[in-house]
């Protein structure tokens, strides 16, 4: 079933975008003491340089299209040892849901809810997310689409309003006032925030038809990604300045409360917030639809949905378990700077391995 | 096909009985607080918190909306900032809501020795808008919010409100943000700086207050008076120096590029209606460049001023206002504007010591790494003795609506 699912140019864009903007618009904050007002272009540079690896994906499913990147490992090392790779991978993906779901949750409990319990907000996300799992990839593809526009939509005008009465370009200037060293340690760190779209480029490698030859759809998405939250960093940064915006947990939210519309509208954090949201369940959407397909192939495809709602239970019960913003955010830092893109270049070598053993083995059986 | 239409209709039954239930209130059920007053004793050592709210009660006819029937302040004092919160939410029946807190008023001990546990609290408050407006009262700020003007009905917050950017009109002071004023005191080589707010209680009503006091809580306390925002309060750090008169406070936003759609005035030079000039400024920016020269920093201002000339004359002078006249005037107004500066030069870097025109800051733009390896650490004893060039280019482009004075024959 899921071999006939055949995403447009549309929907791997926007796929990737969602995919790339998870825990890096909350632990972004993270770089700023190293980059200072850097901050930005360490951000543009940081997810261009996820490009490379997202490519490698696309042209490891060129000999195997219509597989995802485990089933070529499977091909390769084997049942037990993919089972191990697959496991780790889904631990990963839940990480990633549970930081994010702690992140957007304590979000909305410090502005909108804050007598609401965490774990009821939590299984308002979860049991969107199952929904849309529980759905076709491709009806979900066409939701992010819709998606990501109105939530960018939000954005943009949100801080249009900004406009010149709140931007300071004394803020932003210099631009580099800080170390090489430092933009580079920024930079890196951005990396391996935003190579959380190669976790969903592993099992959507399967879904793109011809993926060697469209390689470009991911880059574009890519670079879509990187100018949009890189703009976006600058924006704060020049409401905001760097100083104020890198002690604060939620930049956006705070820049937005700053923006007054006449004596009527003070503060259009609302907007912002509707954008968080978005991301917010997409990525947790992503992050379980990846988790649910590894665990499948695990279990041969034993009872899909009960591994669905199984897998919904192990992201939803150690989010509400965690239960901070603090060690969510340590968290993502944590994925972000040591596990994220360690795990997925060894994938990619693995696979690569896998890949060129087969061609050998070909070779030298038609021989 | 059933099956998902029955996770649809659990879900849709979820998503609309669970959230919000928990954050349920009534518009009534909460306390909308306004006005914040801050003070300190420093022989006590006791913060003193005074808040303004509305009395809110049901309209009569049957209708569910509210309207406030009176403004209320109150007025607890602790040990902590935290104390003082909690003991004035112990007499408000209601959950305090700083949603639509518009001003801030920090009394003058407040600002001197206890200034960050106030900023601390506003920093880390969500609910808070980081847009409420900051002033430092010159002496309480319990007096400054419990003073109503009688002929307005309006609540003292929101006179302080309107004064505040009505300030910007004159020049003698502008609006600063609770998100200014932290910016101002995060980045390095930019001390903050804040309105001045005064309280005139009227001579009958001095000493006669309204409301009652028990252990340390005051509530409904009135007194009949006005306030007054103008001038600046200055800061070093986190405490409070000194202030500024409106003269200085002009040269201050000269310096900073502060767009003030003020009316110069240019001081009386002879007798009675001898020479008075009244200017309309309808631009004005400033550019700071530092140059470094044998290592001591060497700061430029270039101010430059559009403005149009309003009045030029008392009976005296010129019936038809000349070329020569109009440049006259451009130099009186370049003058003038100068004399500010200097005013404010002089208070700012040679008698406070603080560097409040964000020179530091500039410095920092120029030479970022300069400034982080050597001279950050060292503004302070830099600062007062740092050569300050002042350059004012006034153009006077408009004479108002007619080019000679009105003859009475």
């Amino acid at each position: 079933m899921l071999k006939n699912i055949k995403l447009t140019r549309e929907q791997v864009f926007f796929l990737v975008f969602i995919g790339t903007l998870g825990n890096i618009v909350y632990c972004h904050t993270w770089i700023d003491d190293e980059t200072d007002r850097a901050a930005w272009v360490a951000a543009f540079v940081g997810i261009l340089l996820v490009i490379p690896f997202a490519v490698w994906i696309m042209y490891l499913g060129k000999s195997h299209q219509g597989e995802t990147i485990f089933d070529i490992l499977e091909s390769g090392l084997g049942r037990f040892p993919c089972a191990v790779v697959s496991a780790i991978y889904i631990l990963i993906n839940i990480a990633v849901a549970v930081a994010m779901l702690n992140m957007f949750t304590q979000l909305l409990k410090a502005f909108f809810y804050p007598y609401t319990p965490v774990w009821v907000i939590m299984l308002f996300l979860v049991l969107m997310a199952v929904l849309f799992a529980n759905g076709s990839f491709k009806v979900f593809a066409r939701t992010v689409e819709l998606l990501s526009i109105l939530g960018l939509l939000n954005f943009i005008v949100s801080f249009s309003f900004a406009f010149p009465r709140y931007i300071h370009p004394k803020y932003v200037i210099p631009i580099f006032d800080t170390s090489l060293l430092g933009f580079i340690k920024g930079t890196v760190f951005m990396t391996g925030a935003a190579s959380e779209c190669l976790l969903l480029l592993l099992v959507m490698v399967s879904f793109i038809p011809d993926p060697a030859k469209h390689y470009l759809w991911v880059v574009k998405g890519l670079v879509f990604c990187a100018a949009v939250f890189s703009s976006a960093i600058l924006v704060i940064i020049a409401m905001l300045s760097p100083e104020v915006a890198k002690r604060i947990a939620f930049g956006a939210v705070n820049a937005a409360k700053l923006i007054e519309v006449g004596d009527f509208l003070h503060g259009l954090e609302l907007f912002v917030y509707g954008t968080y949201q978005f991301i917010a369940i997409g990525k947790t959407t992503i992050c379980l639809y990846c988790a649910w397909t590894a665990a499948k192939k695990m279990f041969n495809n034993w009872h899909p949905r009960v591994q669905l709602l199984l897998t919904a239970l192990l992201i939803f019960l150690p989010a509400v378990w965690l239960n901070s913003y603090i060690k969510a955010y340590q968290l993502a830092v944590l994925l972000s700077s040591y596990i994220i893109l360690p795990f997925c270049v060894v994938i990619l070598l693995l696979t690569s391995i896998t890949v060129l053993l087969k061609k050998k083995n070909a070779g030298s059986s038609s021989k | 096909m059933k099956k998902r239409l029955l996770l649809l209709l659990v879900y849709l039954a979820l998503a609309l009985t669970l959230p919000g239930c928990w954050d349920y209130v009534e518009y009534e059920n909460i306390t909308q607080v306004i006005g914040m007053g801050i003070d300190y004793d420093s022989k006590t050592q006791e913060t003193t918190i005074s808040i303004q709210f509305p009395a809110l009660k049901k309209r009569t006819g049957g209708s569910e909306t509210t309207a406030p029937s009176q403004w209320i302040v109150q007025s607890a004092t602790e040990k902590t900032f935290y104390g003082a919160l909690t003991k004035l939410q112990e007499t408000v029946p209601n959950r305090l809501f700083l949603g639509y807190l518009k001003v801030i008023i920090i009394g003058e001990e407040a600002a001197k020795y206890n200034l960050m546990d106030t900023i601390d609290y506003f920093d880390r408050t969500p609910s808070l808008r980081s847009s409420a407006n900051i002033v430092i009262a010159a002496g309480k700020a319990e007096d400054v919010l419990k003073t109503i003007r009688p002929d307005r009905g309006r609540p003292a917050s929101d006179e302080i409100h309107t004064l505040i950017h009505g300030s910007t009109e004159s020049g003698a002071a502008y609006p600063v943000t609770v998100n200014d004023f932290i910016q101002m005191l995060a980045i390095g080589g930019w001390e903050a700086t804040a309105p001045r707010v005064s309280s005139v209680a009227a001579k009958a009503q001095q000493e006669d207050t309204k409301g009652g006091t028990q252990e340390s809580i005051r509530a409904n306390e009135e007194r009949i008076g006005s306030q007054r925002v103008a001038g600046l309060a200055a800061f070093k750090g986190d405490k409070f120096v000194g202030w500024l008169n409106e003269k200085e406070s002009m040269g201050v936003g000269w310096i900073t590029g502060k767009k003030m759609h003020a009316y110069k005035v240019s001081e009386p030079a002879g007798g009675v209606g001898a020479e008075e000039l009244y200017y309309h400024v309808t631009d004005s920016n400033s550019k700071i460049k530092v140059r470094l020269v044998n290592g001591l920093p060497i700061i430029d201002v270039d101010v430059k001023v559009v403005a149009d000339l309003k009045k030029y004359s008392r009976g005296e002078g010129a019936d038809f206002l000349s070329a020569e006249a109009v440049s006259d005037a451009e130099k009186k107004l370049t003058d003038n504007i100068r004399s500010d500066i200097d005013a404010a030069l002089i208070r700012g870097q040679k008698e406070l010591n603080t560097d409040i025109f964000g020179f530091g800051f500039a410095f920092f733009r120029e030479y970022p790494g300069l400034w982080q390896d050597k001279y950050e650490a060292q503004w302070a004893n830099i600062f007062p003795c740092i050569p300050i060039n002042v350059t004012v280019h006034a153009k006077v482009i408009n004479t108002g609506s007619n080019i000679s004075k009105l003859i009475i024959r």
